[in-house]
């Protein structure tokens, strides 16, 4: 019993945390801030899956979205017109709509939370080197058809994408 | 007791880390300087520069520390000297080594000064360069291990260690630990000669002495990593298993200074270069040797 | 510097009211790279006291990103080869020059005594310019294996900077038995740097120059020019004098000409066999005029003087330095900084010796 509330408090800790950093994310004018509380926002995300003992998303989570993040930040950075926030931009825009998105979006995913049969639920989590397993038998098994076709596309588009905007290739051609 | 017996070593491996790399800038060997030198940087004031942001600025220092430690705390000096034996230990790894650029990101970012701005994105724009030669060498690791535990990693090196099993792997992941604990010739987030200090430049006293300790533990963590993942970590004769250890981090680290002192820093384009056309390749084509040596002769 | 402050700036004057900033007019009137593609740049100086670079030389750089788009370069030292309006005396003239670029004193002494001795129509004894040549010979070693430092510390190559600091200082006051032992170290030193993995990279295609009429010294026969003011010096051609030359005209081969000519630097001193430093002239009362040019370690020097009745009224200098500050804008357009750097250092420039 102690143990299970000691997960509530971490996992309560950690959503706390991650909620706290969303809407950081949109309070502050500044794109940095704004992109690296959405990476710590995405990090506690991690955390939570680690107090729910997923113990390889968690981790796969927090390892991700540090380099994601970051790269986005470069980008909001580039392409943004004030990127130190000393303006005071706002960062909300088409305030209704998103409104709307948001409340649809939250009782969507209560819904499917309370009305999915989820079967038997287990008393003890498995352990997580069979977690992992269990994850690479779904992910390379029944849905590796899938993940391959979509990695390789992803791959050829950004190579693609990278040889069209190389300069030199450029020059050669008009030559 | 476990983690805090681990945690001195790592202060004292960064001791001596610091002590052999203030050997190499001044030729004089002296057990002492390091001290003094944090002595020093503790009595002086802590210069904040003039428009910051704070919180990146002040957090930065303490984040790089913590990246560090992390990483750390999976890595076994014996089979029982362990923070914690994740089943998930080799990909936690890069997990907390991520945390490294985000930290340097906030330090260039927070000091509001060109210098640190331009090594803090010059960091980022290698981490593709550098992140990839440490996560496909690793993989290859695990997959003779067949396991992600870093203790299972080191049990699996009995029979032949596997800087000899998979000799592309180290040099890969060899380079690119260096690069990420932005040592010279990698230096490029903090180069003197080309950024006055780069990330570090705006960074004085106390937060200064943070920031250098974050990077001394980095750079016996990766020595660490180096070791449990391809030098059969605590495996050796005679003395026991955390003397193996301790030998063979302070020679890689040591490998690892050493082999910055005496080349030049290397150009920004061509670690990008080098790194996406030759290393790339390389780290696949050490996956696929692997992964048919694992078949025949595990 | 305050990157954010100029955005800010920026988007406040022209859209500050706006509800919502669009992307097209924030960056319609930024300056465009060479890329295409729109961004804020930033002026960041480099300099007077930047690790690897000189001393005394200010380089401001416009930076796009991380390449360079526009360069400013000025020398906050220069301008010491002035006469005070009521003109010097000999002695008091040659110690100005002297003191004048603390990276080569000897080198402006030697051509303050003989143009002193060309206006007041003095031949000194040939065993004494030879012996001169040795001291400036003796100079060109220490000032190359300071550039040499200066190198190792701007590509932060800690060991070259360290060897060739410690034999810079031995070198600067070694008598003539201790200046041969630097042999073969100096030999060692070069076949090191030769086989050194990364330098040729680093220096390789970095800061090619063109030949033109602006080179002088290393620079210009690292670019295959005949520029050398020692061939047409009669006691350097009694020494069998000859002059180095590379192509490429890029960093790397100026390092291989600064590392040859210290080799030939030595074979010269050994030859000579002994040291005289430039000492005052006696110019007594004479009037005249004098010309007189000698190989600095960066290049060809060349100073006019008017001596009226033994005090120096008027003279005129003409340094490398001067020439090779303005190539800088051209050369570092459009590289990445630390390429950029680099090439700076490569030409070894000395803001003390700017005359304008």
């Amino acid at each position: 019993m102690a143990l299970i509330s000691l997960q509530t408090v971490f996992i309560a800790f950690f959503g706390i945390a991650a909620i706290g950093f969303g809407i950081w994310v949109f309070r502050t004018s500044s794109m940095m801030r704004s992109a690296l509380a959405l990476l710590f926002s995405q990090t506690a995300l991690g955390a939570m899956f680690l107090a729910m003992q997923a113990e390889f998303l968690g981790v796969l989570q927090i390892m991700m979205m540090a380099t994601e993040m970051s790269i986005m930040a470069i980008f909001m950075v580039m392409f943004m017109m004030d990127p130190g926030g000393l303006g005071a931009m706002e960062m909300s825009h088409q305030k209704r709509l998103s409104i709307l998105a948001g409340v649809a979006g939250a009782l969507a995913t209560a819904g499917i939370a309370l009305f999915t049969q989820w079967g038997v639920v287990v008393t003890s989590a498995p352990a997580a080197a069979e977690q992992t397993r269990a994850l690479g038998t779904e992910l390379l098994g029944r849905s590796m058809l899938i993940f391959e076709t979509a990695g390789v596309t992803i791959l050829t588009a950004m190579i693609a994408a990278t040889a069209v905007a190389l300069p030199t290739l450029q020059r050669k051609r008009n030559a | 007791m476990n983690t805090l017996v681990i945690v001195l070593s790592l202060l004292a491996g960064a001791y001596l880390v610091a002590v052999l790399e203030a050997w190499l800038a001044t030729g004089r060997f002296r057990l002492a300087a390091p001290a003094w030198a944090a002595v020093a940087l503790l009595g002086r004031e802590s210069i904040v520069p003039r428009t910051p942001d704070r919180i990146f600025f002040e957090t930065a220092p303490v984040l790089l520390l913590i990246a560090a430690l992390l990483a750390a705390a999976v890595l076994p000096l014996s089979p029982s000297m362990v923070m914690a034996n994740l089943a998930t230990g080799a990909l936690f790894v890069n997990a907390a080594l991520a945390y490294v650029l985000v930290a340097l990101l906030m330090a260039g970012w927070g000091s509001d000064s060109a210098y640190a701005l331009v090594g803090g994105w010059r960091f980022l724009g290698q981490v593709i360069a550098y992140s990839m030669l440490i996560v496909m060498p690793i993989t290859a690791v695990a997959m003779r291990a067949e396991s992600l535990l870093t203790t299972d990693i080191v049990s699996s090196q009995e029979a032949v260690w596997n800087i000899l099993y998979q000799p592309i792997g180290f040099v890969l992941f060899f380079v690119a630990s260096m690069a990420v604990a932005f040592l010279p010739p990698f230096d490029l987030p903090i180069a003197v000669g080309d950024l006055a200090g780069g990330v570090e430049a705006e960074y004085t006293g106390v937060r200064l002495a943070v920031f250098r300790l974050g990077r001394m533990v980095l750079v016996i963590t990766l020595a660490a990593a180096t070791t449990v993942f391809y030098l059969g970590g605590w495996m050796g004769p005679v003395l026991p298993p955390w003397a193996w250890s301790a030998i063979k981090i302070l020679a890689v680290s040591a490998a690892m200074l050493l082999g910055g002192y005496t080349l030049p820093r290397i150009r920004e384009a061509h670690l990008l270069a080098w790194c996406w056309k030759l290393g790339i390749p390389l780290a696949l084509i050490n996956l696929f040797i692997v992964g048919v040596m694992v078949l025949i002769w595990p | 510097m305050t990157v954010e402050r100029a955005h800010a700036g920026h988007a406040r004057a022209q859209h500050g009211d706006m509800p919502f900033m669009s992307m097209v007019e924030v960056t319609e009137d930024l300056p465009r790279s060479r890329d295409g593609l729109p961004m804020e740049w930033v002026e960041v100086p480099f300099g007077p006291m930047f690790p690897g670079l000189p001393g005394g030389l200010l380089l401001t750089l416009t930076l796009d990103g991380d390449a360079v788009a526009k360069t400013r370069v000025r020398s906050v030292v220069g301008g010491g080869g002035v006469l005070p309006t009521a003109g010097l005396s000999a002695t008091g003239f040659i110690a100005h020059l002297e003191a004048m670029d603390p990276l080569a004193p000897v080198a402006y002494r030697l051509l303050a005594c003989r143009a002193l001795e060309a206006a007041a129509g003095q031949v000194p004894d040939g065993e004494i310019r030879r012996r001169r040549i040795a001291v400036l010979e003796r100079e060109r070693i220490a000032s190359h294996l300071g550039w040499l430092a200066m190198l190792g510390l701007q590509t932060g190559f800690a060991w070259l900077e360290r060897h060739a600091t410690r034999m810079q200082l031995e070198c600067l006051r070694a008598d003539l038995p201790r200046i041969l032992q630097l042999r073969s170290t100096i030999q060692a030193l070069t076949a090191r740097l030769v086989r050194t993995p990364l330098l040729r990279s680093r220096l390789h295609g970095s800061g090619i120059v063109r030949p033109s009429s602006d080179l002088r010294g290393p620079v210009a026969r690292a670019a295959g020019m005949r520029c050398d003011a020692r061939i047409d010096d009669e006691t350097y051609a009694a020494l069998a004098f000859e002059m180095t030359e590379r192509q490429g005209g890029d960093g790397f081969d100026r390092l291989h000409i600064r590392l040859d000519e210290m080799q030939q630097s030595l074979a010269l001193i050994q030859s000579v066999g002994g040291f005289a430093e430039p000492a005052s002239t006696a110019v007594g009362s004479a009037s005249g005029a004098g010309h007189a040019s000698l190989e600095t370690p960066r290049g060809e020097a060349q100073l006019r003087l008017v001596l009226e009745s033994g005090r120096v009224v008027q003279a005129q200098l003409d340094t490398a330095t001067t020439y090779h500050m303005k190539l800088l804008p051209d050369l570092l357009d459009q590289q990445e900084l630390g390429d950029a750097l680099t090439t700076v250092c490569s030409l070894d420039l000395s803001p003390w010796e700017v005359t304008a």
